[in-house]
């Protein structure tokens, strides 16, 4: 029997924000590619299984099955029968290139934002320091809850 | 193939066709239709006086609508079996002030035939709830797990949440849709939840309908509703300019048009860019709550 909720995230590490303009299917994809490109889930190990998943992050099962499926798509696991999904070997480095496309695209987008809302570049390098700023400093906070 | 289902084992679903009710003048559904699939969660959003209340009130057997059907699916159960299955979740708790936590859930499994009190017992436990505590005291967030406790205890395949999550304090935040994720884990149960909390909205359901003057007006998948609809910045200002058939909102902001479009794609990025040569376009993500917004805003036009 699991615990209901842990308020931390998971132990994957994975925060949703449901606030986000990134659906949240996406962002349970991005997060489990991460966790696959950082090594917290080795080769040959077992991603958490659908309803483990769904219960620590809150979230419809039916989405974290489409992320699953997502992440087969990309060749990162393998649905593995009885078993659940498996780290397929030698994608620690794909998942880190899919990981910065991920990134990239989201700054693409960010610049874009930028320029429409008639900001000159100069002045999203700086937000982009500010926001790097926040981030560290929303981490700080997550972790003293 | 994949090894874990998480889809229906039987659950319920039900199929709402043509609902219509008056109360003296106000037409409270006015020709309603609305199917939750076995298993599926559907969120249900619209302004207070939508008619939200009283479909709710329809699909518990409270009322007797007007004209129109609600057909139980996948089987027909008969009234009595389907209410024994469906749960309830008002957004105020409604129990004697005397009871406290154990005898307001004992006094619940008494009338509800279907009551599973292993399963109950690992809710209390779940959400932290003590049974010793009188109802009077409890905190709202409390208050509100324990209407969870009260409205899930019989293992419901078919949960009609309204405003399940209004006023609850950060910590029942998290631990109510643990709980709901799993009862659609374990049991495949559908859902129908009303909310104004978009956020929780994106994280639980699996489709978004609209309601707006007693109808479903629209009705789409959720992840689609936050990757599809987007704004586009059309700058400078065009002078003449028509507006693709996915628009659902035009607003101006200094110098350009901010058009609002529904089904996104590459194709309809390039019919907008063919017909303005001159001009930008910047194409902007948007929350689901934004993009709730300006659906909204739409349809009050239309009304």
């Amino acid at each position: 029997m699991t615990a209901a909720g842990t308020p931390s995230g998971t132990p994957i590490g994975l925060v949703l924000d449901a606030d986000s303009t990134v659906p949240i299917f996406r962002q349970i994809v991005d997060g489990l590619r991460a966790s696959i490109a950082r090594g917290s889930v080795a080769t040959g190990h077992l991603l958490p299984s659908v309803r483990v998943l769904a219960e620590e992050l809150g979230v419809n099962p039916n989405t974290v099955q489409k992320a699953f499926s997502e992440l087969e798509r990309e060749g990162l696991v393998a649905s593995e029968r009885g078993r659940g999904m498996i780290v397929l070997g030698g994608t620690r480095q794909s998942a880190k290139a899919a990981g910065e496309d991920a990134v990239l695209a989201r700054l693409a987008d960010a610049v874009r934002h930028s320029r429409a809302v008639g900001l000159s570049d100069e002045r999203f390098e700086a937000l982009l320091k500010r926001a790097k700023k926040l981030a560290g400093e929303a981490r700080r906070e997550g972790d003293s809850t | 193939m994949t090894d874990e289902r998480t889809d229906a084992r039987g659950g319920l679903g039900i199929a709402c066709s043509n609902l219509r009710m008056h109360y003296g003048k106000t037409q409270a559904l006015d020709g309603l239709d609305l199917a939750v699939e076995p298993g599926v969660a559907m969120g249900l959003v619209g302004r207070n006086g939508a008619g939200k209340s009283t479909l709710f009130r329809i699909l518990l057997g409270m009322e007797l609508p007007d004209a129109g059907t609600v057909k139980r699916l996948p089987r027909q159960l008969d009234d009595r079996s389907f209410l024994a299955r469906t749960g309830y979740v008002p957004d105020q708790l409604s129990v004697y002030d005397w009871m406290t936590v154990g005898s307001a859930i004992e006094y619940v499994g008494k009338l509800q035939p279907r009551f599973d009190s292993r399963w109950s017992d690992t809710l209390v436990v779940d959400l932290g709830l003590d049974r010793t505590k009188k109802v009077t005291a409890l905190s709202r967030g409390m208050q509100a797990r324990l209407a969870f406790v009260l409205g899930l205890s019989h293992r419901p395949e078919l949960l009609l949440l309204d405003e399940p999550l209004l006023g609850v304090d950060a910590v029942s935040h998290d631990a109510i849709p643990a709980i709901l994720a799993r009862m659609r884990s374990e049991i495949g149960s559908a859902m129908l939840v009303a909310s104004h909390s978009l956020g929780d909205l994106a994280r639980f359901t699996d489709r978004i309908a609209f309601m707006e003057a007693g109808r479903v007006v629209e009705e789409c998948a959720t992840d689609d509703l936050v990757s599809q609809t987007k704004r586009l910045v059309l700058r400078p200002e065009p002078v003449a300019f028509a507006l693709p058939p996915e628009t659902i909102h035009v607003t101006k902001a200094d110098g350009a048009i901010v058009v609002t479009v529904r089904d996104f794609t590459g194709d309809l990025l390039e019919r907008v860019r063919a017909t303005l040569p001159n001009g930008s376009i910047d194409v902007i993500d948007l929350t689901i709550a934004e993009a709730c917004t300006d659906r909204m805003r739409a349809m009050e036009v239309r009304a």
